[in-house]
């Protein structure tokens, strides 16, 4: 008897909660189930619509002397009785802010870059890896509202960041078929996508999460970041030109260099 | 001020890196900045006292607190509108919208789905729009880890319903 897959789990493997071998099952059962495949595009295409409802919420304007507001005279009565103390951390605040590295490792700890892309070293002495067999999926995971995709044009394949910042953390998959996406997560949900013939351009993913799948079939694949190419996939290879990596067992993890 | 109390600098540092992104957050779970700003404030006040907290559990810690601080104001708002409703206030006019017409709908809808989902729904959506991993979205909402891609995943579903439901409503006023 064949149990299908619960939406608790199905939506677990959308958000890469999973356990690398609880995936593979999944992904196995999957390949040979099309109504659990269906509900699959279902819930990935309801986080894609919510994830671009997000990204019409325009973010607050940041106030660094959101601390001066205290006090200015917040209406929250339980502040008003804290001026007192506000005002004596708004000048150590101003001190610390100043000594504050931007890209500094308080912002990993933080939590801000997110995931294990800040990078484990690995000593390979190059950086060409041979990757493991492809992802056990039929076709590549249809678009998210927040995320585009495109067929490969002529065998190749390029993909574009444009002024990316520091803690974004881009995944790179290889998936079967000759569909290449670029899907976002997070703060990167608001970047700006841009498609042509065998081309995704992200503009201004500043943070967040980039998840890039890339189609085994197509015969050339660039990825280039701020102008330099860190990814290529070409004779069945995938090379990362710069910096270091991590390595899910079906893809890259990097985050952009400065 | 008694007790003890952080080093100033860590502290500027976590509220440069958290303050942000935080009020961000709460601005989506209230609808309104200047609630998010001043949620955001008395969250910061607290964490002041918390010696025992950094990184993760740092965040964590400050977005729970937000989001508690974000029901207690709910709950004082409906006392508010229960004792305005026995002795009604007529509301003053709306201002004109500055806004592409358009966009400005759409983010009116964004937001008006979002305050008529579950308290726990929206918490978890925005929770992980902010990146936070189900681990930690189990401890802050309180429940197992394991039923929070279940939790999500029905979240979504209403949040849908509610917000095509909105999009229906404006088209029938058009």
């Amino acid at each position: 008897m064949t149990t299908h897959i619960d939406e608790g789990r199905l939506q677990a493997l959308i958000d890469d909660e999973l356990r690398l071998d609880e995936r593979h099952r999944l992904e196995m059962h999957l390949s040979g189930c099309d109504a659990c495949r269906a509900e699959l595009q279902a819930l990935r295409e309801l986080s894609g619509r919510f994830a671009a409802a997000m990204a019409d919420l325009p973010r607050l304007p940041r106030r660094a002397s959101g601390l001066a507001r205290v006090g200015a005279g917040s209406r929250s009565a339980r502040l008003r009785r804290m001026l007192p103390r506000a005002a004596v951390f708004l000048v150590f605040v101003g001190a610390a802010a100043s000594a504050t590295i931007p890209g500094s490792p308080v912002r990993r700890w933080l939590g801000i870059e997110r995931g294990p892309a800040v990078a484990a070293t690995r000593d390979t002495g190059d950086a060409v890896q041979e990757l493991p067999g492809p992802v056990a999926v039929d076709e590549p995971a249809p678009p998210m509202e927040a995320g585009v995709s495109v067929e490969a044009a002529d065998g190749a394949v390029e993909i574009v960041l444009r002024d990316a910042g520091g803690d974004l953390t881009v995944r790179a998959l290889l998936v079967d078929g000759t569909r290449a996406g670029v899907y976002a997560r997070g703060d990167a949900s608001s970047s700006r996508f841009l498609t042509g013939a065998g081309r995704i351009e992200v503009v201004s993913p500043r943070a967040g999460e980039l998840r890039i799948e890339l189609p085994r079939e197509a015969a050339l694949i660039t990825v280039v970041v701020n102008g330099r190419e860190y990814l290529r996939k070409q004779d069945g290879r995938l090379d990362l030109r710069v910096g270091e990596a991590d390595a899910p067992a079906d893809g890259i993890e990097f985050s952009v260099q400065p | 001020m008694t007790g003890p109390q952080r080093d100033p600098a860590s502290f500027g540092a976590l509220y440069e890196a958290l303050q942000p992104s935080l009020v961000g957050y709460l601005e989506r779970m209230v609808g309104d900045g200047d609630i998010a700003e001043d949620v955001a404030q008395e969250a910061f006040l607290r964490l002041l006292r918390r010696t025992d907290l950094d990184g993760d559990d740092a965040r964590l810690w400050i977005y729970t607190v937000a989001t508690n601080l974000v029901r207690d104001h709910g709950r004082s708002v409906a006392r508010r509108q229960r004792l305005l409703t026995a002795r009604p206030v007529k509301p003053s006019p709306a201002p004109a919208p500055d806004v592409e017409v358009e966009r400005g709908e759409r983010v009116g809808r964004v937001r008006a789905a979002l305050q008529r989902i579950p308290e726990r729904d929206r918490q978890l959506l925005l929770m992980r729009e902010e990146g936070f991993r189900y681990q930690e979205m189990a401890e802050a909402v309180g429940v197992a880890p394991g039923s929070v891609g279940t939790l999500i995943a029905r979240a979504l579903k209403r949040f849908e319903g509610v917000y095509r439901g909105e999009e229906n409503d404006d088209d029938a006023h058009r």
